[in-house]
């Protein structure tokens, strides 16, 4: 063998390249293998090409990440300065260097970003489900295997001799043992794996390009410390140096000799100093906390949560402060990731930054997006957080404020939200980080969330949450936050500590404590098909705020936020008002509602003199959305189904919208509740469909129609009771909150009925009123607010008045009306539906008048919405009105006859407190701009007007003849002071009191004022058996009408002081008013009726029958007095040319004869009656009666009148 | 006594299995069984191709002797493994009389439902969610997608993972489909270890390098890929401790061109052999620490060519210069135009396997005392100095025994391999020079000296193609030689200018020089002072050789026989040696 000099035929190194002997065998034996492949000759590699990494793949087995991370570590750390000349990195450093910047990423990911991060535990075997893991081999599962190459098996299986250092060292030998690891995600890109020789290594393949990771670059980590700042980084040294002393952990747990896991804690060792120095070169201002908090994070399982999984505690004192050691020991534990939602399973929701919610009332987390745009989100707190900072939830978003603070900013491009809280700890801010998905970037939440009433406090008990966004369905969704338990404020927890959520308290134990519940739901079975959908809630304790979840794919939604109350706010008119301690001491009032056919007012008397109607403003206050009360658009579905947001200064319509049928949840009781049993409508600006005989349909949300019950008072059928309930008791709630909020409360409910009203009905009132009062007590005091009862005393002290008496009260109290003893007072109350006209004189007594008769006539108002009804003409000349006035009512433009009624009272609201608007109004009434339009038509209107009023001033004439010639008022001096002549004030009120300001408005005011007069005249002179005719009776004439309190005024008389009006004794009834009729009474004897004769109800039972209307003769009807007041009337309209009187000619002499028993006997109320007779069998029971005079002009007008003037 | 088994996988492996194949031509296992377990993931490889031709031809050639080789057989059979003798010359035989087994293994990468990774994994089977998840925890996404029609492209991370279980694949499948049983070779050769293990052991050397596609990918897990299968053959009732397995490592000793930018646009996966170095030290990296490697592999046999005077062939330089052919000088990911040339290494690494089968070097009792995988590497003798350093290979450095009682008069096994060499380097070169190519014309010549062989033109035509595969054959394309294999090792050294000629076994350079048709055959030999008086001395000893066999012509293994006999009675010139 040659002795010469040899070299060995290996990979250029420096181990064992030269110098050995030869051998016998022609092989050499290399003693340290590992010495000789560390000692390669490699040239350096250019890191930069990513063709590099394709070194890694030279390693036979796809573990090889795995494992040449763990070399990677074993290798020298190598440097920022040292990676700075590349060049002199040789053979496999450039690659380790590499690898070691990976692994650095990879940390610091899960240092800084923990919220991002997922972990999935991998079991490395064959899914198949014939495989006996108990007692089949390896080798028997590889012949069972449906596919041998299934991933996850076919990896544990490249595993060979190691697959039991993967497996779970805690399973006996005899245990099934498959190897397995855990998949390390960012934002669910697959960035890592577990790893038992290196903790962790890097995936082959992550594209994290849309995660906005500052280190990572061209497909790969790099080194983090050049690209974070100095508070990151020391985020990173805390973490590594916990991560270090976990290390210990993992490995006492593991057991076996992982000498590898020395070179692991010596890198991360390295890397901390690295990172320190370059926090005090580059951030020379920083001041470094030796000591940090990390996220709280435990997404390992064993054996890598020994070693991964962070609960660093940290310690709150009793007065609020963050020490990151137990000093005295017994300090409450405290973990701030927990603060914050978890952002693996949350994804935060954006809210429309115009729209989506009330700055003065929602907390909402403000985010920057990179062009400086704003962003608003729900705060991404966790129920614990809520907890935390729920004081000082304010200044947590200020960043100025208090010592610590929620930030974001908004990354639109990747579409999440980057949160940073900051809490002081231990006299060091330190920040935690999350970043969360955004669950809607691309439709921020536009949904609305109201809250009412607008205050809070401990005293009241009724507090409803509207949502449209129901926490049931699908989606995006809305849950309410209650109190906290007896206070005001706060969030409520469930006994587990767990936010409290209505629906989710399956065994209600929350009864005990209070009462909520969802009065208007949302079905998905029943309701998924519409358009849009909202539930109610209402509840005794205060809402604070919401929930915002989303659906998921799994069982439970995810919490996507909260939207807190604000407990201050700049602007105090859109926030929730805070009373507690300041509602204590309540002052008791009356409070009066007149509940009119039309409209409904309530008013209050205190014993300070005070007396006023009562405003109802908008107390509703949205936590999402905001109050867009725009009346140039057709309501929102939250404008028509929650409490109303038009704030109304005078009287409320008696007008009830239904919620639909399906979504009330117990309609049997719902029904007749407030809100769920429908909602008191103010607005105006509906979009008004169509009309049914007993209501409107209305199209407030898309493709669904929803009812509106309007003239509420008179619907007589039973089914409507549930909804006069429900109206009131709105009502009530409505006047409560209104009364608390000025600190009051009620005492006494004063309530009014309509003189025509029957007893019956009258009774049911009473009963409706004292229900409202037991079942909507939202003021919680020791006043048990009292209803005045029905009563036949004639005394108005204490007993329900008619709305005759209320009025005559309110006049003479409040009106500005005074009666002297030459003085004839006319109240004319013209309604909706009914007219009440009263006759006061003088009371030679204590009391300011004396009310001596009394008349109830069912014409009123609605006169003119019937006429509307019918006319075409008229409907486009109030179209034409309302364009040319812009009067914001669009719901108008679709005006038709079903809709002419409610529509027409909207118009006239719109014109009472503008005389010039009403006086335009008129004028295009006379005089058309569109002289297409029929002006018999329109003018007929004011025809209408004139007739309505010039009719009751005719009967008031007759009333008060009949009241001086009334032998009983023989000895009435103030009668008597009369006889001679008289000044006579008529007083019109209501909302059809404005009528007689019409023909003034038409025509002039002399005009007007004659025709008025004459009217009374002929019908004081009308009697043919009363002598003298006295034209000079009148010693003066004059209408006082105060439109200040117009529709307000049987309000006010409820609350009036109750001692200025006496009611006479002999208080006449109503008079027949018309002479010839004859009643067959019981003996068939024929009783001529004289005009002035009372006319009883069971004359008018007989009308046409046993009561005879008079016949028509050649002339004329036959009915005298009645001809009179034509003849009145006719009068006008052929000097004004106001319709074509000549229509009436042919149909005028017989329609009493052919029209006007059955006129009268389809009035509702005479149904009503001889309903209630017919059931009973009991004469008695047919209650009502009503002047047959006052039906001759009533019938006139409908049937001849109206009709000829519409035939169209 | 324990039956040898050879894998031979990827290109490389390809080469080694070459140099095996020559080295049984040599004479290196007299009268052995080898069996051969071809892998490769290219069906279309040159390199493979080369290699069953090779295989193919020697069988041909080996046909004549059928009876000879019977009765070689026969003799093992009734001997044992005790009566082998233990004399170096039993290690050494006639040419062609080793008998080979060939069975090939090729994955099916042409089918829709296997033609890349995830497919093949069915990764959108299950849960593909979490299927994807691993896939990039273990591959890069265009690793995951590339078409393994051309193999694995030096992606063993990837290429381990499918060679192992596309082995399991077809064990699982022969099991269980009837009509596949008979059609599986890997089956059949699996059934061979498994009865070896169970009677004398089964020795078992991989070929293959550690840098390129196959090989390195399938060297790793051949071990518990055999074992495994043979588990699965017995149903896991049979352990198998006496499969011992061995291999080399051969770290990466040849380079091509850069691939284009257009080419990896277009392919995204192909092999570069600027990282070779790297690969193949990540690879050692990982031979040298694994446990599974470590605890099956009983010796890795570490072959680099490093160091100075150890110069990379240029497959590109070779190609141009030899094949002349722009197509095939570009760089190749697999397919017909892979053909790269034989390598000194290839050899040393047939003759590692040697070294791990023969029981003179490597004995049965060594073999279990081993726990943890022995790493042998080789040594060569240098000389110059400093810049110029050339390393030098003796016969001995190929195979040698330990021998304290060596008779001078018994030949060292590296006198007997340089005799078998240089007999069919002279075979091969007289044919080609002195006789046009022509065996028979050789033969004719060799009637007038009364020896009478009888050839049929089968082996006639196997002899002139292995002889050319072996020494050198016509270029189709030009007019220069191809060279033939041992040229092509004589390459690996003299592939550069002003390197001395003696560094390859002291062989005469000019017989070996590429361009050399064979003219100066004789100058291997102290024969005479010129071609033709050469070539008479030759026939003259050749003649003193012969024996006749009565009335019956000898056949090709005669002629064989009787070449070496001649050869072994010639001196044969070697400078260098001693």
């Amino acid at each position: 063998m040659s002795r010469k000099e040899r070299t060995a035929v290996l990979a250029q190194n420096t181990d064992v390249a030269t110098g050995m002997p030869a051998s016998a065998d022609a092989w050499h034996t290399i003693p340290q293998i590992n010495n000789f492949v560390n000692s390669i000759d490699l040239d350096a590699l250019n890191m930069e090409k990513g063709d590099v990494y394709s070194i890694l793949t030279a390693v036979p087995s796809p573990w090889v990440r795995a494992y040449m991370m763990s070399n990677a570590l074993r290798w020298r750390y190598v440097t920022r300065t040292q990676k700075e000349k590349p060049e002199e990195m040789q053979g496999m450093e450039g690659l380790y260097s590499a690898l070691q910047d990976e692994f650095k990423g990879l940390l610091s990911c899960l240092a800084l970003y923990s919220s991002r991060i997922s972990v999935q535990k991998i079991v490395l075997k064959y899914p198949d489900k014939e495989i006996d893991v108990e007692n089949d081999t390896e080798i028997d599962i590889l012949k069972k295997v449906y596919n041998v190459y299934d991933i996850a098996g076919a990896f544990g299986n490249m595993l060979f001799e190691q697959a039991g250092l993967w497996s779970d060292n805690r399973k006996n030998s005899e245990d099934f043992n498959p190897p397995y690891f855990q998949l390390i995600h960012l934002d669910n890109v697959v960035i890592g794996a577990t790893s038992p020789s290196s903790l962790a290594y890097p995936a082959a393949f992550y594209d994290l390009s849309e995660s906005d990771i500052e280190f990572f670059k061209r497909g790969r980590f790099r080194d983090p410390i050049g690209f974070l700042n100095a508070k990151q980084l020391e985020k990173i040294v805390h973490y590594v140096s916990q991560l270090g002393s976990q290390v210990d952990n993992y490995e006492s747990a593991i057991g076996s000799n992982q000498a590898i896991l020395l070179s692991v804690r010596t890198f991360l060792k390295e890397f901390v100093q690295e990172i320190k120095e370059h926090i005090k070169k580059t951030f020379p201002e920083y001041s470094f906390n030796e000591s940090g908090v990390l996220d709280y994070f435990q997404k390992f399982e064993y054996p890598f949560d020994l070693v991964f999984n962070m609960d660093m505690k940290i310690y709150k004192t009793e007065d609020g402060r963050y020490l990151n050691k137990n000093e005295s020991g017994n300090l409450e534990e405290f973990n701030p990731d927990l603060l914050l939602l978890d952002a693996e399973f949350s994804s935060v929701v954006m809210l429309d930054a115009a729209n989506g919610f009330n700055p003065n009332l929602s907390t909402v987390l403000p985010a920057k997006d990179e062009k400086g745009n704003t962003h608003y989100f729900a705060l991404p707190l966790s129920a614990k957080g809520l907890n935390e900072f729920y004081p000082e939830i304010s200044d947590l978003l200020d960043v100025n404020k208090g010592d610590k603070s929620l930030t974001a900013e908004y990354d639109s491009m990747h579409k999440t939200l980057n949160v940073c809280l900051e809490l002081n700890i231990s006299d060091h801010v330190t920040p935690f980080y999350k970043r969360y998905k955004v669950t809607n970037p691309d439709e921020a939440l536009d949904t609305n969330v109201i809250l009412w009433p607008n205050f809070v406090a401990p005293n009241w008990k009724n507090y409803y949450l509207y949502s449209e966004a129901p926490h049931n369905r699908k989606g995006i969704k809305v849950l309410p936050l209650y109190a906290s338990n007896g206070a005001v404020a706060g969030v409520r927890r469930d006994t587990k500590g767990n936010i409290y959520h209505i629906h989710e308290d399956k065994v209600p134990a929350y009864k005990r404590d209070f009462n909520s519940e969802i009065i208007v739901k949302y079905d998905e079975k029943l309701l998924k098909e519409r358009d849009m959908n909202y539930e109610i809630y209402f509840s005794e304790i205060p809402f604070t705020g919401v929930e915002i979840r989303n659906s998921t794919n799994s069982l439970d939604d995810s919490c996507c936020g909260f939207i807190l109350m604000k407990s201050n706010s700049k602007d105090k008119n859109e926030s929730v008002s805070n009373y507690t301690g300041n509602r204590n001491e309540l002052e008791p009032v009356d409070v009066g509602i007149d509940f009119g056919s039309t409209n409904t007012t309530a008013t209050f008397s205190n014993n300070r003199d005070e007396h006023s109607n009562i405003v109802i403003n908008n107390r509703r206050r949205f936590i999402l959305g905001k109050e867009l009360n725009d009346n140039n658009v057709f309501a929102e579905p939250n404008e028509i189904f929650f409490f109303q947001n038009d704030t109304t200064s005078k009287s409320i319509k008696s007008a009830l919208v239904y919620h639909d049928y399906l979504r009330i949840v117990d309609p049997e009781i719902g029904q007749s509740m407030p809100l769920a049993g429908g909602v008191p409508n103010f607005e105006r600006n509906l979009n008004l469909i169509g009309g049914q005989e007993n209501h409107l349909l209305l199209e407030a949300i898309p493709n669904e129609e929803t009812k509106l019950l309007y003239d509420l008072k008179w619907k007589r059928e039973d089914k409507y009771l549930v909804n006069k309930k429900a109206f009131i008791k709105s009502v009530w709630l409505y006047i409560n909150a209104e009364l608390f909020a000025t600190q009051k409360v009620p005492k006494n409910l004063l309530w009014s009925f309509p003189t025509s009203m029957p007893l019956d009905l009258r009774k049911t009132y009473e009963g409706i009123y004292q229900e409202v009062l037991d079942t909507v007590k939202p003021i919680k005091s020791n006043i048990n607010v009292n209803l005045t009862p029905l009563s036949t005393t004639k005394s108005m002290a204490n007993r329900a008045l008619s709305e005759s008496e209320a009025v005559v009260n309110y006049a003479l109290s409040s009106g500005g009306v005074g009666i002297g003893s030459k003085s004839i007072m006319v109240g004319i109350d013209i309604g909706g539906v009914t007219s009440d006209l009263l006759v006061l004189i003088a009371d030679p007594g204590e009391y300011r008048a004396k009310l001596m008769s009394q008349s109830s006539v069912k014409i009123a108002a609605n006169k003119l919405s019937q006429a509307i009804g019918k006319s075409e003409n008229l409907r486009e000349c109030i179209k034409h009105f309302v364009r040319v006035n812009k009067l914001n009512l669009p719901a108008l433009e679709n005006i038709t006859s079903d809709t002419s009624h409610f529509l027409t009272n909207l118009l006239f609201e719109v014109m009472e407190d503008d005389a010039k608007l009403e006086r335009s109004f008129y004028r295009e009434l006379w005089n058309p701009e569109n002289e297409q339009l029929k002006r018999d038509e329109t003018r007929g209107l004011i025809a209408i007007s004139a007739y309505i009023t010039g009719l009751l001033i005719f009967h008031a004439g007759q009333s008060i003849r009949s009241m001086l010639i009334n032998e009983k008022n023989a000895d009435n001096f103030s009668v008597q002071e009369l006889q001679d002549g008289f000044h006579l004030k008529i007083s019109p009120f209501g909302k059809g009191g404005k009528l007689f300001d019409w023909l003034e408005s038409a025509i002039n005011e002399a005009v007007s004022t004659e025709y008025y007069k004459t009217c009374f005249l002929a019908g004081f002179n009308a009697p043919e058996d009363v002598e003298p005719k006295n034209e000079d009776i009148l010693n003066s004439f004059s209408i006082i009408s105060n439109p200040k309190n117009l529709k307000m005024e049987v309000g006010y008389g409820l609350t009036a002081p109750r001692n200025v009006v006496k009611i006479d004794d002999l208080m006449e009834a109503e008079i027949v008013g018309e002479s010839g009729y004859v009643f067959r009474n019981a003996n068939n004897e024929k009783i001529e009726l004289k005009w002035n004769d009372p006319i009883v109800a069971s004359q008018i039972f007989e009308f046409g029958e046993d009561l005879v209307i008079p016949e028509s003769n050649d002339k004329d009807s036959g009915l005298t007095h009645f001809e009179k007041f034509k003849t009145v009337y006719l009068t006008l309209i052929k000097d004004w040319d106001i319709f074509d009187y000549s229509l009436l000619k042919s149909s005028t002499k017989d329609f009493a004869y052919t029209s006007l028993e059955n006129y009268v006997k389809n009035d509702e109320d005479w149904l009503a009656g001889a309903e209630l007779k017919r059931r009973t069998g009991d004469d008695d029971d047919f209650l009502f009666s009503c002047s047959p005079f006052l039906y001759e002009g009533m019938c006139f007008l409908d049937d001849v009148i109206i009709k000829n003037i519409y035939k169209s | 006594m324990s039956k040898f088994f050879l894998v031979a996988a990827g290109g490389t492996g390809m080469r080694c299995l070459q140099s095996f194949v020559q080295m049984c031509a040599l004479g290196m296992y007299p009268n052995r069984n080898i069996s051969i377990l071809l892998l490769e993931t290219d069906e279309q490889n040159k390199d493979k191709k080369n290699t069953e031709n090779l295989l193919k031809w020697y069988k041909d050639i080996q046909s004549s002797g059928v009876d000879r080789k019977q009765a070689a057989v026969d003799k093992m059979t009734t001997d044992g493994a005790a009566s082998i003798p233990s004399d170096n010359s039993s290690l050494v035989g006639g040419f062609f009389s080793a008998n080979i087994d060939l069975y090939t293994f090729v994955p099916d990468y042409s089918k829709d439902d296997t033609r890349n990774f995830v497919v093949l994994s069915q990764v959108e089977r299950g849960n593909s969610e979490v299927n994807h998840k691993l896939a990039n925890i273990f591959y890069e996404e265009p690793v995951q997608e590339f078409p393994l029609a051309h193999g694995y492209r030096a992606r063993t991370h990837l290429g381990s993972y499918l060679m192992y279980h596309a082995m399991i694949e077809d064990i699982r499948k022969a099991m269980s489909d009837d009509k596949y049983i008979g059609k599986s070779q890997l089956l059949k050769f699996i059934q061979q270890v498994q009865k070896a293990s169970a009677s004398g052991g089964a020795r078992v050397f991989a070929l293959g390098s550690t840098f390129g596609g196959t090989g390195a990918s399938s060297i790793p897990v051949i071990t518990r890929a055999i074992t495994d299968s043979c588990k699965i053959l017995t149903g896991d009732m049979i352990q198998m401790e006496n499969i011992y397995y061995g291999g080399v490592v051969l770290s990466a000793y040849f380079k091509f061109s850069p691939p284009s930018d257009a080419h990896k646009k277009k392919d995204k996966i192909v092999a570069q052999s600027e990282f070779f170095k790297h690969n193949s030290a990540s690879a050692l990296m990982y031979y040298v620490n694994d446990p599974t490697i470590l605890q099956t592999y009983k010796k890795l046999y570490l072959l680099g060519w490093g160091g100075d005077g150890f110069d990379w062939c240029d497959t590109d330089m070779y190609k141009k210069k030899y094949l002349s052919n722009d197509e095939e000088a570009k760089t190749a990911t697999g397919g017909k135009n892979q053909e790269n040339p034989c390598h000194l290494i290839e050899l040393f690494g047939a003759f590692a396997a040697k070294h791990f089968f023969e029981e003179q070097s490597t004995s049965q009792k060594s073999l279990d005392n081993i726990l943890s995988t022995e790493f042998k590497y080789k040594s060569l003798e240098v000389s110059g100095k400093s810049d110029s350093k050339n390393p030098i290979v003796h016969w001995e450095d190929l195979f040698s025994l330990p021998s304290p009682n060596t008779d001078k008069n018994v030949k060292s096994v590296s006198e007997e391999i340089q005799e078998n060499f240089a007999g069919l380097i002279c075979l091969s070169a007289i044919i080609n020079s002195y006789y046009d190519k022509s065996l028979n014309k050789f033969l004719d010549v060799l009637k007038r000296y009364n020896m009478f062989f009888e050839i049929d033109d089968i082996q006639e035509e196997a002899v002139s193609d292995y002889l050319s595969t072996f020494y050198s054959k016509e270029n189709p394309n030009g007019v220069k030689e191809i060279p033939g294999w041992i040229k092509q090792l004589y390459l690996t050294f003299h592939g550069e200018m002003n390197t001395p000629r003696e560094m390859f076994f002291g062989l005469n350079g000019d017989v070996l020089e590429a361009d050399n048709d064979g003219i100066s055959w004789w100058q291997l030999f102290n024969l005479g002072k010129d071609e033709k008086s050469s070539a008479n001395r030759f026939i003259e000893t050749m003649r003193k050789q012969y024996k006749p066999s009565g009335k019956n012509a000898q056949g090709l293994g005669d002629f064989l026989d009787l070449l070496r006999a001649t050869v072994k009675n010639t001196t044969i010139i070697n400078t260098l040696r001693n």
